[in-house]
């Protein structure tokens, strides 16, 4: 007489596949961690900017006698 | 076609051994990288990568309260002597460039001479451009050093600002921005 296999709950299926899932999630973790602190993929950086900031308060010249535009050559 | 329970654990269980070994076999390979578990001799050899970095630690030049026609700069005995400093934070020599990202004033809008820049001088021994340029925008800018150093000690340029009050300069506070960027030489 034939052996009937028994069948596997749907519950152990859910478990294993949540830890599927888990020990997947955990193997991405744990190789992002190596190559982070190893430095792998990470290019050098050839370029950075920063900001310079003016300030300054204008009031009328009692006198009014000059242009302000300033002659390009004159400061040359 | 229905698939077993049976069949999807044993699925599930390849899945998960695939999971480890595939992890296992990356953190191998990068071990196969740096060497240095050795318990008599260890050997690291590593790159270190190259970082141009810079950061205006004083960002900023107050010129006061001038007239209608006036002006002043940031060089020589009289006139605010407030530089802006850059200094190089990376690893490796930089060219720096100046342009304007806000305009300074109302009238006469970026360049003009009304608003210039020139490098003052250098703690270490890049080529500083002390001759005043009009500040440009994003399409021309100016250069301000070449090869800026990154060492403790010379790695610290200072930037000169010389600006001219138009007659037609409506009166009230005024704010200008400089962009300054930071390239490997």
């Amino acid at each position: 007489m034939k052996k009937e296999r028994k069948e596997v709950s749907d519950k152990v299926v859910v478990v294993l596949l949540i830890a599927a899932v888990v020990v997947s999630v955990l193997g991405a973790f744990v190789v992002y961690e190596y190559s982070h602190s190893y430095g792998i993929g990470e290019g050098s950086q050839v370029e950075d900017q920063s900001t310079g900031r003016v300030f300054l308060n204008v009031v009328e010249d009692p006198q009014g006698d000059f242009e302000g535009e300033v002659d390009d050559e004159s400061f040359k | 076609m229905k698939i077993s329970n049976n069949s999807l654990v044993v699925l599930l269980f390849v899945a998960i051994i695939a999971s480890v070994g595939g992890t296992f076999v990356s953190v191998s390979f990068m071990d196969d990288i740096i060497t240095g578990a050795a318990t008599t001799l260890g050997n690291v050899t590593l790159t270190i990568g190259g970082t141009a970095n810079c950061d205006a630690t004083d960002d900023l030049i107050a010129f006061g309260t001038l007239t209608q026609g006036g002006t002043n700069q940031t060089t020589g005995d009289t006139g605010a002597r407030d530089w802006i400093t850059i200094e190089n934070t990376g690893n490796v020599n930089l060219d720096i460039t100046a342009e304007t990202s806000a305009n300074l004033f109302a009238s006469y809008a970026a360049p003009t001479p009304n608003w210039r820049i020139a490098c003052n001088v250098t703690q270490g021994t890049g080529s500083c451009n002390t001759t005043f340029h009009n500040l440009q925008e994003s399409s021309n800018s100016t250069m301000l050093i070449t090869a800026h150093q990154f060492g403790d000690s010379v790695d610290e340029v200072y930037i000169n600002m010389n600006v001219t009050i138009a007659m037609d300069e409506p009166t009230g506070a005024k704010h200008g921005d400089i962009l300054f960027t930071c390239t490997q030489s």
